[in-house]
């Protein structure tokens, strides 16, 4: 038997993949195709208090190997996120984590206040990185001390686990990682996109509605496993690994690099059962090496690696 | 219930510059679809280029041998890519997705207004209005005779579509919105179906409106997930009561494609 199952801040997995937030709805827009409960985790869309709109379209461009977006987390907020999505993941046999965003420190704040007695809720993912909205978002992300003051804020209002998503667009990641993880989150996610745009020399005019957008996909995995790589080699709490990961290889390049875990975004939308994909190819590659756990690969490419 | 598959080609043919006509063995689509839906499809195997799926509407079935066709129109890298697939390849193909196409029982007359490639997502639709016995006016337009689409099969269909071209190579010489001021003017109809380039669209509406007429259009926009994952999609959409209308974003994919005629804000 191969063992793939992890545990990030008390959050039992039984395999390490999941779902990358904004990336797989609130999971039932993808029932056609898998069972929700062969995922490690469902991460859901960026949830705000008060509903979002988003920001105009087109929202999409694909690039070389990649995505942008500039969807601008619309979502319905969280008290229709409550009554209308997270029921119908009650019953699923998979650890739900709620992905939330806001502008100002007192929306995390009550966001978390509000998720905090839901038990079928295991674990709040808190976005301070989104590149898509004007105020806060990524501002939370790119200042040391504002992410330090959220994250200690959020820790004395919720016992649930704190996993903070980090954003790629800052000079140096492992500064922040550190200081978010003295602050008390109980893991870290990245990367987030990054942030970039495209012009459509016809029309002269910047192709996105929002003219920048987040570059996603295949194209941002060197610098996302690099960012793992610098990241997990000085913070103690778990890193979950996520950008660009189209493979099972993929995948566990970033498992060997020194995640826990890892996410999956764009790669849903090329194919939308790749979740399943990889995990069944991450097994293969385990059984085929005679590996019988996967936390025996954790950071295996670190050894005789000194920096 | 959409489908995750991999499709066949059992047929692709090019019906005019730039235009082509695939066949794809797709039994669980064939027998899932209703008018109006589309497939997501990957245009090759593996790689990174293009990355993502792209959307067509299914334009007709053939149940009993388990088929579906779309047709599209070579317009940038994914479509040139897909016409050089040769039969017996299969593609990635997710389907059927998307809002059909309502029907309203009490309609016995409706008109269909098709731009170009916009003929699409509506062949099916008029196979199954006729079904339900209801009188279907066609009409269609086209920069030129060469981009009209569906001509002969709705012929087939014994339906003599209304033509217009701007060039006046087929047809009346013009925009098929005018068009459809003069068919409104000599005829009612229950309702009317639309899809196309959106300045027609636009305008398609305005007529309808003019002539108190209501109807669904199909949308287009770029998608991602398109199955209503990623809000890639969006598409403003004016809700609620007059007087207290507001401006939402909706998805296409899901949503979609298929909005009323007068909710839609086209620019
Ligand atoms: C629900 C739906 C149904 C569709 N049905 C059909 C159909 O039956 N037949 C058909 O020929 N086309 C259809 N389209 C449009 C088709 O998806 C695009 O033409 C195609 O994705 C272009 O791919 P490309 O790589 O060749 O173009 P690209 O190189 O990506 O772009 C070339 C041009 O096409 C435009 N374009 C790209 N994607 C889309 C899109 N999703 N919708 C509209 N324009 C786009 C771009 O803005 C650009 O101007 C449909 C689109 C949608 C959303
Ligand atoms: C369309 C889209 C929407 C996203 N929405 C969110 C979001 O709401 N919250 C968030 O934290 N990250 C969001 N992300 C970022 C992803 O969760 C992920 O961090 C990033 O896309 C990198 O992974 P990938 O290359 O596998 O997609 C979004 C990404 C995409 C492409
Ligand atoms: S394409 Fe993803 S929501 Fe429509």
């Amino acid at each position: 038997m191969i063992d793939l199952s992890v545990e990030i801040a008390g959050i039992r997995m039984k395999n390490p993949v999941m779902s990358a937030s904004g990336c797989f709805g609130y999971g039932r827009e993808y029932v056609s195709f898998l069972d929700l409960e062969d995922l490690g985790a469902l991460v859901v869309k960026g949830t705000t208090l008060e509903p979002r709109k988003g920001n105009t379209p087109p929202r999409i461009c694909e690039t070389a190997a990649g995505i942008l977006n500039s969807v601008g987390l619309q979502n319905p907020g969280i008290d229709s996120v409550i009554r209308q999505e997270i029921p119908y993941l009650k019953n699923k046999n998979v650890p739900l984590i709620i992905n939330i965003a806001a502008n100002l420190e007192e929306e995390y704040i009550e966001l978390a206040r509000t998720l905090d007695p839901l038990e079928e809720v295991h674990g709040l993912e808190v976005n301070i990185s989104c590149p898509n909205v004007k105020k806060g978002g990524m501002a939370f992300g790119t200042d040391v001390e504002s992410a330090c003051r959220l994250v200690k804020t959020l820790r004395s209002v919720t016992t649930k686990p704190l996993i903070v998503k980090l954003s790629p667009n800052v000079t140096d990641i492992v500064e922040i990682a550190l200081a978010v993880e003295e602050a008390g989150a109980d893991a870290l996610s990245l990367i987030n996109t990054l942030l970039g745009m495209a012009i459509d020399v016809n029309r002269r005019k910047p192709v996105l509605g929002n003219i920048m957008g987040g570059l996603s996909g295949p194209a941002v995995k060197p610098i996302a496993l690099r960012m793992v790589w610098q990241v997990s080699e000085k913070v103690k709490v778990p890193v979950i690994g996520m950008g660009g990961i189209m493979t099972a290889e993929d995948a566990l390049e970033f498992i060997m690099a020194g995640a826990t875990a890892v996410a999956v975004g764009t790669a849903n939308f090329v194919d939308p059962r790749a979740i399943c994909e990889i995990i069944e190819g991450m097994e293969n590659f385990l059984q085929d090496n005679n590996i019988s756990n996967i936390n025996q690969i954790k950071g295996a490419a670190r050894e005789d690696c000194e920096l | 219930m959409s489908f995750s598959i991999k499709a066949e080609i059992t047929a692709h043919v090019k019906k005019a510059a730039g235009l082509y006509r695939l066949d794809l063995y797709a039994p669980e689509i064939s027998s899932e679809v209703q008018p109006g839906q589309f497939v997501h499809l990957r245009v090759r195997d593996g790689g990174y280029d293009p990355l993502l799926r792209r959307p067509f509407s299914i334009y007709d079935t053939n149940k009993s041998r388990g088929e579906i066709s779309i047709i599209y129109r070579v317009v940038g890298r994914g479509t040139s890519i897909l016409a050089l697939r040769p039969p017996h390849d299969k593609l990635d193909l997710m389907g059927p997705l998307g809002r059909p196409f309502t029907f309203w029982e009490e309609d016995e007359k409706v008109i269909l207004v098709a731009g170009g490639v916009g003929m699409a997502p509506l062949y099916l639709l008029v196979k199954a209005l006729l079904k339900k016995g209801v009188h279907v006016k066609v009409l269609l337009g086209a920069r030129t005779e060469g981009e009209l689409v569906g001509t002969e099969d709705l012929q087939e269909l014994k339906l003599k579509p209304c033509v217009a071209t701007e060039d006046g190579s087929a047809g009346f010489k013009g925009l098929v919105t005018e068009l459809l001021k003069e068919k409104l003017g000599e005829n009612s109809f229950h309702r009317l179906y639309t899809c196309g380039p959106r300045p027609m669209l636009k305008e398609v509406a305005r007529v309808a409106a003019d002539f108190q007429l209501k109807g669904e259009v199909s949308l287009e926009e770029i998608m991602a997930c398109g199955v209503g994952a990623c809000l890639g999609c969006a598409f403003p959409i004016k809700t609620g009561e007059k007087g207290a209308q507001e401006t939402v974003y909706k998805k296409v994919c899901a949503q979609g494609p298929a909005f009323s005629l007068e909710e839609v804000i086209y620019d």
